[in-house]
């Protein structure tokens, strides 16, 4: 894989040249401050353009042109890291090579494109179907995490304890907000996006790449000149052991566990935290909670941890019956306290950096793994593959004792199952 | 060893057999670090029913899913895919309706991984200690699939089409069936079912054939199994009729959901074979319901619906063409979707762009060993061999060829499928 990067006036292009894939990938990004910026409509805003264009005005229109272009995928979607707001569009193309077609690769960038810097709007207003076809896929969304009984726990576990941070804010916003959102304030939206965000490009795949910048110069035209230092992590103050059950008619009792974070260092963040996982409870059965929860006690099928620094905190979940819940909890304080007591055997350790060293190095055959650590690694630091294949077989039983005395157990919460 | 060509598609698998008639399949992709390797059994959750001899045998629905937990617990309780991580593999297993499979995803360590996966599935005994201390996390998987609401609705549908075919029941068992399986019918399906005549090992990456082939043969060459008792799998029939014409129910959706599913006799289909024609039923309904149709861009304008989708499936005797709508007003946009499902169109510009999708997509398909992999093992477990003239099969679906399939399709047999939100009331009980 060769790493090149193209340092524009008004943006950033990171390419990874590599003759792995039959496909090519291309994704850019506006990056903003959320502290200033409406999340609901730059969400809303995010969701139109991806649904047709001018030269496209309806999504039939702009599906027909995909499925022409030899079913190149177009799509995208708005994600938070820390306080940025990341709203992304991508394209995933076949490798031209396998195309007879002339200019195969200026044909599908001047598509994507086209839909970046043309969108549906006419004297300012954006255009009313398409802006009411958003409108209502959003209400409906609001809602479809309900559906599934995990992602409602977790959601409305992390609302709960966080809902006067982001962390809590879902970035779809409201149905209030989305009432909010009108034509015209969305287009203002979209210039003040354009205007006022940083921008970064992102190519993957068996292409020249400077040809490939030749053609984003000529066809992408950003507006302006953008610096900005946006922080990484959301540090929210500590909540001290706060405990509420709710009831729901679902058939499985569904018990969260949050543990927030003090201050994480750099290398605590990118090595320390996935072996303290693998060890504690990343779902594989024979760590921690594996052992705890599901082989000696029989409570659970399976059980998740997501260790999300961008916010600082530890999520755990299982479902399990609701006369299982204390011993449930005991079982994930006690893997808690054999981390922070250093209860690991060395062979533990030791298999966890085996399995993550070899995901380190699995993640080099997947085209989007490529494109996004090279991403997080230009933008925020966080580790490469290389860094990652140096630094792991470094941490230490110490280094996990020390990380589990930064988590503290903030929230338990419980949706408990209906009769 | 043999070599499979994948006409047009520049691939090939390489095919052996070992003594005791375990298969063997490899594909091999040089320019990624990725291998997967997996066993595959061809006994899945809806073979309850057989004959040995002359003796016949009924069990309970989730013995093929509990034995599947079994297999990857060692005597003493521990979980052996735990084994796989100490090699720096992933591991997992799964029910399927047709299949148990077993794999690993790995880097490195590849012929210990191989080798443990050979030895998990041969010849094993189980503790009634562990045995016992499964049944609670099948359970709670049991009751966790109770809340996923698309389970819930491809049961539904089922139960609505067909009156006999096991597809109606959970493939994991019900609270109730799950209970009531004892030890002894885990090695009744174990003894017959698992057996290398019966089950094949497919190895996808970067990796040497020959060396692979070498592996798996060693490792057979010492195991020894009983004679393979040939057990025959019940024959269902089935009405063609549909057993329910309108149905509604209530499961954990947010959103109203409508499926209208026509059930269509493959036996009035035989001059084709089952590729042609899910290719040619997949590219009429996309054309009439996909993101390209002009219905599914008419209704969403209206906001009569948030999304809508067809696809083409079948079980065992029969073709189902099934449309999905998630809709708020089911009255007005069941007569619509009905309306077109029984008077498809043909439109030449729209079916070749749809062929050229699928073709860009089967050529993407041979490059990521895991998708290889399930391919091979779904290919010979539920066909009994591979495709290798898929793309060729494509090209040559011409509008004339696709007409005259689609003319001998009725629409007649149709059931229709609601599925309503269900009241998930909530009261707050107790915070600290």
């Amino acid at each position: 894989m060769k790493y090149k990067k193209y340092d524009l006036e008004n943006m950033q292009i990171y390419t990874v040249k590599t003759d792995k894939f039959k496909n090519c990938y291309i994704e850019l990004n506006f990056r903003d401050d959320i502290r200033n910026v409406d999340a609901c409509k730059r969400n809303f805003l995010n969701i139109a353009m991806l649904y047709n264009s001018l030269k496209y005005p309806t999504i039939r229109d702009m599906n027909i042109a995909t499925e022409e272009l030899y079913n190149i995928g177009f799509g995208g979607g708005t994600s938070r890291y820390g306080y940025n707001i990341i709203s992304s569009f991508n394209l995933d193309m076949l490798d031209p090579k396998f195309i007879t077609e002339k200019d195969y690769l200026e044909k599908s960038l001047t598509f994507f494109f086209d839909m970046i810097n043309n969108p549906n709007v006419k004297e300012n207003l954006w255009q009313e179907e398409t802006f009411e076809i958003v409108k209502e896929r959003l209400h409906i969304e609001i809602e479809s995490y309900k559906e599934k009984p995990s992602s409602y726990a977790s959601r409305t576990a992390l609302e709960r304890l966080f809902h006067e941070s982001f962390s809590g804010k879902r970035l779809i916003g409201t149905h209030e907000q989305i009432e909010k959102v009108t034509r015209e304030n969305i287009y203002e939206e979209y210039l003040n996006m354009l205007r006022n965000s940083l921008c970064e490009i992102i190519v993957v795949g068996n292409l020249d790449m400077d040809e490939v910048v030749r053609i984003i110069k000529k066809k992408f035209h950003k507006a302006s000149i953008v610096q900005k230092d946006i922080p990484t992590v959301i540090q929210n103050p500590i909540v001290k052991d706060k405990e509420e059950t709710i009831k729901k008619n679902y058939n499985q009792t569904i018990l969260t566990m949050i543990y927030q974070m003090e201050e994480l260092s750099e290398f605590e963040k990118n090595y320390v935290v996935p072996i303290f996982d693998r060890i504690f409870g990343y779902g594989a059965l024979n760590d921690k909670l594996g052992k705890y929860l599901r082989r000696d006690n029989s409570l659970c099928y399976g059980y998740s941890t997501d260790f999300v620094i961008k916010d600082a905190y530890l999520l755990i979940c299982t479902g399990l019956s609701k006369e299982n819940v204390e011993l449930a909890i005991s079982c994930i304080k006690k893997a808690y306290e054999e981390m922070k007591d250093g209860i690991v055997e060395n062979s533990e350790l030791e298999t966890a950096k085996k399995k993550h060293l070899s995901d380190n190095v699995l993640q080099q055959d997947n085209i989007y793994m490529i494109a996004d650590k090279y991403y997080y690694h230009e933008v925020f630091k966080r580790a490469s593959f290389e860094e990652t294949a140096t630094e792991i077989p470094k941490v230490t039983k110490k280094d996990l004792m020390n990380l589990a005395k930064k988590l503290h157990l903030a929230y338990t919460f419980v949706i408990e199952e209906g009769e | 060893m043999k070599e499979i060509i994948l006409k047009g598609l520049d691939e090939k698998i390489y095919y052996d057999e070992c003594d005791n008639g375990l298969g063997i399949y490899v594909w091999v992709n040089p320019r990624i670090n990725t291998v997967k390797g997996s066993m595959t059994v061809i006994v899945g959750s809806e073979d309850v029913e057989f004959k040995v001899g002359k003796t016949n045998y009924k069990i309970p629905f989730g013995v093929a899913h509990y034995l599947e937990h079994m297999m990857c617990k060692s005597k003493d309780g521990t979980y052996l895919l735990g084994k796989f991580q100490e090699l720096g593999c992933y591991s997992n297993a799964s029910t399927y309706a047709y299949k148990t499979v077993y794999e690993f995803v790995g880097g490195e360590n590849i012929e210990f991984a191989l080798k443990l996966l050979l030895d998990i599935t041969a010849q094993r005994e189980f503790s009634n200690e562990a045995f016992a201390s499964e049944r609670g996390p099948i359970l709670e998987e049991a009751r966790r699939n109770l809340d996923n609401a698309s389970r819930d609705i491809m049961l539904e549908l089922n139960r609505s089409l067909f009156a006999n075919y096991p597809n109606r029941m959970s493939g994991v068992g019900s609270i109730e069936e799950i209970k009531s399986i004892t030890l002894n019918d885990l090695k009744l399906l174990y003894e017959t079912f698992y057996h290398p005549k019966n089950s094949f090992v497919t190895v996808t990456g970067n990796v040497n054939p020959r060396e692979i082939i070498r592996i798996v043969k060693e490792n057979q060459s010492h195991k020894k199994f009983p004679k393979y008792q040939k057990p025959q799998k019940k024959n269902y029939r089935e009405s063609k009729k549909v057993v329910e014409k309108y149905k509604e129910f209530e499961t954990t959706v947010e959103v109203p959901q409508v499926y209208l599913a026509a059930k269509v006799p493959l036996k009035n289909l035989s001059e084709y074979d089952i590729n042609t024609i899910l290719d040619a039923t997949q590219v009429v309904l996309s054309s009439n319901f996909g993101t390209t149709s002009l219905l599914k861009e008419e209704l969403i304008n209206k906001n009569l619906i948030a999304t809508l989708g067809a696809i083409s499936w079948f079980d065992r005797d029969y073709l189902v063409l099934q449309v999905v709508a998630k809709t708020k007003y089911p009255e007005e946009v069941i007569p619509i979707l009905k309306d077109k499902l029984c008077h498809l169109e043909i439109l030449e510009k729209d079916i070749e762009r749809k062929k050229k999708s699928v073709i860009a997509n089967l050529v993407l398909g041979y490059e990521d060993p895991e998708s290889v992999n399930d391919f091979i093992s779904y290919s010979i477990a539920k066909f009994g061999h591979i495709w290798d003239n898929e793309k060729e099969s494509i090209e040559k679906l011409t509008i004339p060829k696709i007409k005259e399939i689609m003319e001998k399709i009725s629409t007649k047999e149709l059931t229709i499928l609601v599925a309503k939100p269900k009241t998930l009331e909530k009261t707050e009980t107790s915070a600290k």
